[in-house]
């Protein structure tokens, strides 16, 4: 055993068995303390505060008035639309998305590394940022078609790069096999390789299809009457709150379905890996000439759409304008404003993750996973939901903090939850509890002893999370446009309220920030989800877009 | 029943030629052990064969059909070969049924041979299971199921055995060697595990750098290597300096005189190395003072003569090294029953015959 390929797979050949891997407690102390369960509880709570309190109105206005809302011909356009809108979307990004994703994977198109940094630097495009800067160039563009088409194109790479990693993880051997048992190149691919990037695919497309259900502020530029865009506007046009809150649920519904089908679909993928094989190169397919330079154009054209239309608009936009009448002051303004909504938003949201996040990483009873499962509720709550449920609970219930900064923040901390509970979680998974112990036997109590071993060297982690939600709140569009105090204005929405009165110029620097927001949540998510992946252990929804 | 015959065959990547001229033959039905070190090119050898890899030049012979040549290159799919790789590679979507059945048509048929095969490797009652459910020895059965469901000429095995640990692999050794024999398959194995390949193999090939440098019966193998680098891959070796040249075939080192079964002259090294090579069970000892139990002692010399320094011990037998007169260490393996504690004088006997290396430089020849 001296040579160094007989390392590798040794220790590695146990199946894969939980989601996270770590330092779960298996012996002694297996029951978490009754404070810690008491805090994760509390999280829960007012992680399902927007939706309790929209179930509590629908219910409220009673079953007749609820049918007459689900029964009108509106309703039935609306949910037709939405999902006619996110089939086409899914479609269109697992297509392009599985083929990208072969070919800079398993070909031999040139400088495949970089065709890989540019497939995932889409992600870094806020899809309503995208949205505004072709319609700056493209005035004309709106409907159902257009819309699909921006989506399309700041979506795909969820798709592509899962898929990509899955591509480069398929053990090699399994193809190989599938040959020597006489199957052909092609139907080698369908019946061993596609099986298994499937699942990392599926799993993208369903988060893809996810965030069009959620999607505003495409919908609501492009005109498209999917559900968000009819319940801000049942919001803002008329009294009809009833009839808002039973669309709201319903859209909660849809996308709790895909939610939960992403993770029974991710969840098998994990599964599936049977052991950690000896990491092996593919041997690239080699295309001939022409479609080799046809696969190339496509990616070229993938990338001009994606990339090089919104960026070479908005540099157009800037340069051009010379009456930009762009304030610095302004921009600093909104900047600032975005900052300290979403700072104490991410507090909020740390301070609530952190709870949970311990008790999922430590623990597998009954009541954490409930507790996990439902602290996880933003996940599936879009942001016109979340805003709808606020205004009418600080309308309803606390009239005192209707659009103030704390509702704003607790909107935020509410969403992006996720994000910070999985930080805190597997940051909490990768130290070894037997640390805390040890600190326990030197002397300290129970909550000391966190704070000198465990806290200490999760904070890194922590923290990452903290800013995570950050940077995500500062582009957060519907809900602050919902909830936010009289004239406080963000990036978000000064981009929302210049473009609406189609003042493009303006509006660019405002853009141009906001991508720079956006950059870092993207560069992290896709080193969680792209092909250097192997070992580590980001899921899509502690990132998230 | 098919031979293998693999003649001049060159093969590597782009850039590279990682095999530079491999002659091998594999009699019908007989289970042959290519063994190297990583990077030898024995893996590349395999992936040749089973067509994953076109050779630069050479050919590949399966009987009388010719798999690769010039102007033949056989697709993987049409060679009838059987691979089983280094981690199984079972396709992590179907169930073992499923796995074993993928090179199978559909239909009864084949339901029964899975039940036929599944028993052969002694898995009964696992069809249902999925790869993930299996441990690592089960998942290489059924790996290796898989590949002798459809009656391959020739099965492959990729190091098989690697990723196990050492009881598993020592059992799974004799289960696949006996699955072999008993379906009369002719089988090449990979390996870098010396051991592996003598306890398993009709036949080793070793192979280094690219090439087969000794191909042979595991004794002749062990017993004969064709150079010290091969002496000292395949099993434990002592190396004496040869320190005279006596006139009746023997020569004289730190242990006494010793007779040279044969002496082999490299070229490649730089001329100053010649040493003689045992295997540490050629060597009894015997507790000086008693004299008399039969080892011959040579009265005339006190050469032999050693101290014990350290023993490690293995429970079956015991590796005893001990000190001898000229200050070297000889390693010589004993049985486990009662090894000489450290610090005891001992006398050292050898039996058989040693091998003498020497090498010339290149311009010498």
């Amino acid at each position: 055993m001296s040579s160094t390929d007989s390392i590798s797979g040794s220790t590695l050949a146990t199946p894969v068995r939980t989601r996270v891997p770590g330092f779960v407690r298996v012996h002694g102390r297996s029951r978490p303390s009754r404070v810690l369960l008491a805090f994760g509880a509390l999280t829960a709570a007012v992680a399902v505060i927007p939706l309790v309190y929209l179930v509590v109105r629908v219910i409220g206005a009673g079953p007749d008035r609820v049918i007459e809302v689900l029964w009108r011909a509106r309703t039935l356009e609306t949910i037709l639309t939405s999902a006619a809108f996110v089939f086409v979307v899914t479609t269109a990004c697992l297509i392009i998305g599985i083929t990208a994703a072969w070919l800079i994977t398993r070909t031999n198109i040139p400088l495949r590394g970089m065709w890989l940094v540019l497939l995932a630097l889409p992600l870094a495009m806020p899809s309503y940022v995208a949205a505004y800067a072709w319609l700056a160039q493209f005035p004309w563009m709106s409907g159902f078609a257009a819309a699909a088409l921006i989506m399309i194109l700041v979506s795909f790479p969820y798709v592509a790069l899962p898929t990509a990693a899955a591509f480069r993880l398929a053990d090699p051997g399994v193809d190989e096999v599938a040959r020597s048992l006489g199957r052909g190149p092609f139907r080698a691919f369908t019946s061993a390789t596609f099986p298994q990037i499937w699942p990392a695919a599926a799993a993208g497309g369903l988060l893809v299809a996810l965030y069009t259900l959620s999607e505003f502020g495409v919908v609501a530029l492009m005109r498209v009457d999917t559900f968000t865009r009819v319940i801000y506007a049942s919001y803002r046009g008329s009294f009809d709150r009833v009839s808002a809150a039973v669309l709201a649920l319903v859209l909660v519904a849809l996308a709790a379905l895909l939610v939960w089908a992403e993770r029974r679909v991710r969840g098998r993928q994990q599964r599936w890996r049977v052991a950690a094989s000896v990491q092996r190169d593919h041997v690239p397919m080699q295309l001939r000439r022409g479609t080799r330079i046809t696969a190339i154009s496509g990616l070229i054209a993938l990338i001009v759409l994606a990339l090089g239309v919104p960026i070479v608009s908005l540099i157009d936009l800037m340069l051009r304008s010379t009456d930009l009448r762009f304030d610095p002051a302004e921009l600093f303004t909104a900047t600032v404003s975005s900052a300290g909504v979403s700072l104490l938003g991410a507090i909020i949201a740390v301070a609530l993750a952190l709870p949970v996040g311990i008790l999922a990483a430590r623990y597998r009873t009954r009541s954490v996973r409930g507790i996990e499962t439902v602290s996880y509720a933003g996940h599936a709550l879009p942001g016109v939901v979340v805003g709808l449920s606020l205004v009418f609970l600080t309308l309803g219930v606390l009239p005192f903090a209707y659009q103030t900064l704390f509702t704003l923040a607790l909107a935020y901390a509410v969403l992006f939850l996720p994000k910070s509970i999985g930080a805190t979680r597997s940051a909490t998974a990768a130290v070894p509890p037997v640390l805390e112990d040890t600190a326990r036997t030197l002397g300290r109590g129970p909550v000391r002893a966190w704070w000198s071993t465990t806290a200490r060297l999760t904070a890194p982690g922590v923290l990452a999370g903290g800013l995570l939600v950050l940077l995500t709140s500062m582009k957060e569009l519907p809900a602050t446009l919902m909830l936010r105090p009289t004239g406080l204005d963000t990036l978000a929405t000064e981009l929302w309220s210049r473009t609406e009165i189609a003042a493009y110029g303006p509006a660019a620097p405002y853009a141009l920030a906001l991508i720079a927001l956006a950059a870092v949540p993207a560069w992290l998510l896709s080193r969680a989800m792209g092909p250097d992946a192997r070992g580590r252990r980001g899921t899509p929804d502690t990132v998230g877009a | 029943m098919t031979d293998v015959d693999v003649r001049g065959l060159r093969a590597g990547y782009p850039g590279v030629e990682v095999l530079t001229g491999i002659d091998l033959h594999v009699p019908a039905g007989a289970l042959a052990a290519v063994l190297g070190e990583s990077g030898s090119g024995k893996t590349t050898l395999l992936r040749v064969l089973a067509g994953f890899i076109r050779p630069t030049s050479g050919t590949v012979s399966f009987g009388d059909r010719e798999v690769c040549g010039p102007g033949v290159f056989v697709p993987p799919e049409k060679r009838q070969v059987g691979i089983v790789p280094q981690e199984g590679a079972l396709f992590p979507h179907l169930d073992v049924r499923g796995n074993i059945a993928f090179g199978l048509p559909r239909g009864a048929q084949s339901r029964q041979r899975v039940d036929e095969v599944l028993e052969l490797v002694g898995l009964t009652g696992l069809a249902d299971s999925r790869p993930q459910e299996l441990s690592g020895g089960q998942q290489q059965r059924v790996a290796l199921a898989r590949a002798l469901a459809p009656q391959p000429q020739v099965v492959l095995l990729d190091e098989p055995f690697t990723a196990l640990d050492a009881g598993l692999r020592a059992r799974l050794r004799s289960d696949v060697r006996d699955v072999l024999s008993q379906v009369g398959a002719t089988a090449i194995l990979v390996t870098h595990d010396q051991e592996e390949a003598l306890s398993m193999a009709d036949i080793v090939a070793v192979m280094r750098d690219g090439r087969l440098v000794q191909t042979g019966a595991p004794h002749e193998i062990y017993g004969s290597p064709v150079d010290l680098s091969v002496a000292r891959f395949i099993g434990d070796v002592v190396e004496m300096p040869v320190l005279e040249e006596l006139s009746d075939g023997r020569v004289r080192c730190g242990l006494g005189d010793l007779s040279i079964s044969q002496t082999i002259t490299e070229t490649d090294g730089d001329g100053s190395k010649d040493v003689v090579v045992l295997r540490p069970e050629q060597f009894t000892l015997s507790t000086v003072g008693a004299t008399s139990n039969g080892v011959a002692v040579s009265p005339a010399s006190t050469a032999n003569i050693g101290r014990v320094q350290a023993t490690r011990y293995h429970g079956h037998d015991a590796m005893v090294t001990v000190r001898i007169s000229d200050g070297s260490d000889i390693d010589v393996r004993v049985t486990g029953v009662a090894p000489p504690p450290v610090g005891e004088q001992v006398a050292i006997a050898v039996t058989g015959s040693a091998r003498r290396f020497r090498s010339t430089p290149p311009h010498h020849v």
